[in-house]
């Protein structure tokens, strides 16, 4: 370790020390923040300026995650990534977005819409989506290879996978701590969040664990669970017409019917699954995106605005710049629903399903670079990407 | 540590443009007394012994020995007092010179004192006044407070005297002011107490000076903590509207800002007991942001022993979301309800004087619609002493004709007494 010399006093200080030992002087020498507002370089540690009283931006306010599976001999990973953002007219953003790539090309998608009239959602959407995440990954790691085939794993087993999120997520969001309601339109209810989590299989779907009815070669499919009106589309190359949205709100004259928190009505959760020929995207959003371009057609085509090159037809090769595309769309969605207007919080995950068996013809010679790149980006086995802040 | 703390009542949301912030500030105090090292005190007894003392067959000069000698009971042992004489000029009626400390034989002493205090002479209350601050003067960490008494008008003196007097008292000491029965001045007493961040009342009866004296007392020998601050940190380019405490009386404290920095200010609170709340309403003009942004409009510590800790934050957040701007906090709504009642009977009361009665009947109506949504009983009580009251839900009233001068004052000089929110 280098040691550095207290500028105050001179006496030496191990690196990454935060104060001299010797006369007590500030050596933390993390450079000064400007306020985006006025410049000050006088930021207050509840993150507000010292000269013009500004709150700066949240780390939670724009958030970007890319996801890359772990490499097997056998198949390439799969590729995630998901932006969230704060929006225009919201001051916090209180959605959460997690995903995590999978071996076999598969993914986990999940965002969560903390709701805004109950204080305290923003962690309650946080802690949902993480945990959901979490367990799907956790269940999913059978599908890494070994001996289990992903062509094995049954709708049934799958359908229990997404009901066991909801439930993970549900407890999750239900231990947020209640926050004082100090807004004036706040319900005083406990934190509340709505929940989409998606299973993107790269290799399809068989109809019992036995493996008997396995899928055809190339079909993959997706299946999703729902509490409220967070959503998944599939939004294939094939076309607009062939574009789909899987979820159905659950909202009642403009209110949300099922949700997740303390207070959320109970009841079996609605799972959906589709079997669904590549490529194309899966795409899970909150109604801060969709609420400009709500239907299956209108998404595929703001897709197609934002980036026609992977629905032309042109999917990279490489895992690294395959999941660079899928946060540049996710990106370029979520600018898209900012300058419409940004009315509430935006979230969008995106897989791209890409069949093992189209895929499979390149991977032998690009395992090397695969693994690398994976191993920067992902260093353990696939956990739940984190969020990270800022921008790339 | 200190066992104060803020808690901000607002609504946040701004419109489009909007500058204006709005909260109330609750400042609490739960602080365990240490019985082994209390704080030292002072207390004065500033008494009038004019000539009119001798009124009402001497019952007013008999009442307020009383009154002195239930107040010198109700002293702690170890604190500072004396008992002043007020005249034309002020004398020590105990002890001789400067201050005891109160036990036993001296609180005998000065009862004796108090009881052979003779009346005579005129008023010149700023010669009072001056006498206490050069007693309080004599210890100056003491927490020093003063029961000022007059029956009469500041009349061998000048305004500017009077003026002068008050502001080398401020700071020094705190003092509650009591008149009894009607001749004497609201405003005069008003401005000493307002100054010296005390409370006014009006003693309509001599036989009600001696629980009066006693209440004030012990209330001043449960204030432990000497003297306490409002610091408002608010941004640059913004103004301090004003800063009220709102509970438990109305009293504009703006002009007592002291300039910590060029963002910061401190409003003196005070010596505060040991478990009291008292409400703020601040108002701050900030410069506007835009549509989803937030700044602050004020930080809000509290300043005890000299040492600052952070409190409480007033935010502004602006938002094009109607049901959030919109919506008005209940806390804002309610004392902003109260500066306007108490604006109405003194406007009201200042028609009354000046003969239009049109205007006088408008006002105290609206006065007994406002005191009769927000519950305050003892205001329609007050006002209902000076106006009949047909209809308090629409504020229909008919002016008395006959009204006690003691009524109209009692009115005039509680009408700064609001009620808190009522909760739930």
């Amino acid at each position: 370790m280098t040691a550095i010399t207290c500028p105050n006093c001179g006496e030496p200080a191990p690196a990454g020390a935060k104060w001299c030992e010797a006369c007590g002087a500030d050596l933390d020498l993390t450079p000064a923040v400007a306020c985006v507002d006025c410049g000050a370089l006088d930021i207050s540690a509840d993150g507000y300026c010292m000269a013009c009283g500004r709150k700066q931006p949240n780390e939670r306010d724009h958030v970007e995650v890319q996801s890359v599976g772990p490499v097997s001999e056998k198949q390439p990973a799969g590729v995630a990534a998901a932006v969230t953002d704060r929006g225009v007219r919201h001051h916090e953003n209180e959605d959460a977005v997690a995903v995590a790539g999978l071996s076999n090309g598969s993914a986990v998608l999940v965002v969560c819409d903390g709701v805004s009239s109950t204080p305290g959602s923003a962690e309650a959407s946080s802690r949902a989506a993480e945990a959901a995440c979490e367990l799907l990954v956790d269940r999913c790691s059978e599908l890494s290879g070994g001996e289990a085939s992903a062509r094995t794993v049954g709708l049934e087993t799958v359908a229990g996978w997404l009901t066991e999120a909801a439930a993970v997520a549900q407890a999750e969001a239900a231990a947020a701590p209640e926050v004082k309601a100090t807004r004036p339109n706040a319900q005083g209810g406990p934190p509340s969040s709505t929940f989409v989590a998606a299973l993107g299989l790269a290799s399809g779907l068989s109809d019992g664990a036995s493996g008997s009815g396995a899928p055809a070669e190339g079909e993959m499919a997706i299946v999703a669970a729902w509490l409220g009106d967070s959503r998944a589309y599939w939004l294939p190359a094939a076309g607009p017409g062939q574009a789909e949205l899987l979820t159905v709100d659950h909202e009642i004259g403009g209110s949300l019917s099922r949700w997740l928190g303390a207070d959320a009505p109970t009841g079996p959760v609605d799972v959906v699954s589709k079997s669904v020929t590549g490529p194309g995207w899966l795409l899970v959003c909150s109604d801060g995106l969709w609420r400009y371009a709500n239907s299956p057609t209108e998404m595929w085509q703001l897709v197609e605005r934002v980036d026609s090159s992977h629905l032309a037809g042109e999917w990279p090769d490489q895992l690294a710049a395959r999941s660079a595309r899928a946060l540049h769309l996710a990106k370029g969605l979520v600018a898209h629903a900012v300058e419409a207007g940004g009315h509430d919080n935006i979230s969008a995950a995106l897989w791209p399903a890409i069949s093992t068996t189209a895929a499979g013809n390149q991977r032998g010679e690009s395992d090397d670079s695969i693994t690398e790149q994976s191993t920067q980006t992902q260093p353990t086995q696939a956990q739940p990407t984190q969020a990270q802040s800022g921008g790339t | 540590m200190s066992g104060f703390s803020a808690e901000v009542f607002q609504n946040e949301f701004l419109p489009a443009g909007a500058e204006t912030v709005d909260a109330v500030v609750t400042v609490r105090s739960s602080v365990e007394v240490v019985a082994a090292a209390p704080a030292e005190q002072l207390e004065m007894l500033v008494i009038d012994t004019s000539g009119s003392m001798l009124e009402e067959r001497g019952a007013k000069m008999h009442n307020a020995r009383l009154a002195t000698q239930a107040a010198i009971d109700s002293l702690r042992d170890g604190v500072y007092f004396a008992v002043v004489g007020g005249a034309g000029s002020a004398y020590m009626i105990y002890p001789e010179r400067d201050l005891a400390v109160a036990d036993q034989t001296t609180r005998g002493q000065a009862k004796t004192a108090v009881a052979r205090a003779q009346a005579s002479g005129g008023t010149a209350i700023g010669s009072w006044l001056e006498a206490a601050a050069y007693l309080a003067s004599l210890r100056p960490d003491a927490i020093g407070h003063a029961i000022l008494l007059t029956d009469g008008k500041n009349q061998h003196e000048t305004d500017r005297q009077l003026d002068a007097a008050i502001r080398k008292c401020v700071g020094v000491f705190q003092c509650d002011a009591r008149g009894l029965g009607a001749d004497w001045e609201v405003d005069e007493l008003r401005r000493i107490a307002s100054a010296l961040l005390g409370t006014v009342d009006i003693i309509p009866r001599p036989e009600d000076m001696a629980a009066e004296f006693t209440l004030l007392t012990q209330q001043a020998m449960g204030k432990q903590i000497g003297s306490v601050g409002l610091r408002l940190w608010t941004p640059k380019g913004s103004t301090v509207e004003f800063v009220k405490q709102v509970a438990p009386t109305l009293e504009d404290i703006t002009a007592k800002a002291a300039a910590v920095n060029p963002l910061t200010d401190d409003y003196p609170l005070g010596a505060w007991g040991g478990d009291e709340e008292r409400d703020y309403h601040l108002r701050i003009r900030i410069p506007t942001g835009n549509v989803g942004e937030e700044r602050l409009g004020a930080r809000v510590m509290l300043v005890v022993d000299g040492q600052d800790q952070p409190a409480a934050l007033v935010r502004a957040i602006w938002t094009d979301d109607e049901r959030l701007s919109t919506r008005i906090n209940r806390e804002v709504a309610h004392y902003t309800g109260q500066a306007e009642l108490a604006a109405a009977i003194a406007d009201g009361l200042a028609a009354r004087d000046a003969g239009d009665g049109a205007t006088a009947t408008v006002r105290l109506g609206r006065a007994v619609q406002i005191a009769h949504e927000a519950g305050n009983e003892e205001t329609v009580k007050l006002l209902q002493k000076v106006v009949e009251v047909d209809d308090p839900a629409t504020g229909t009233v008919r002016l008395r004709r006959q009204v006690e001068k003691t009524d109209e004052m009692a009115l005039d000089v509680r009408s700064t007494r609001t009620v808190r929110v009522k909760k739930g």
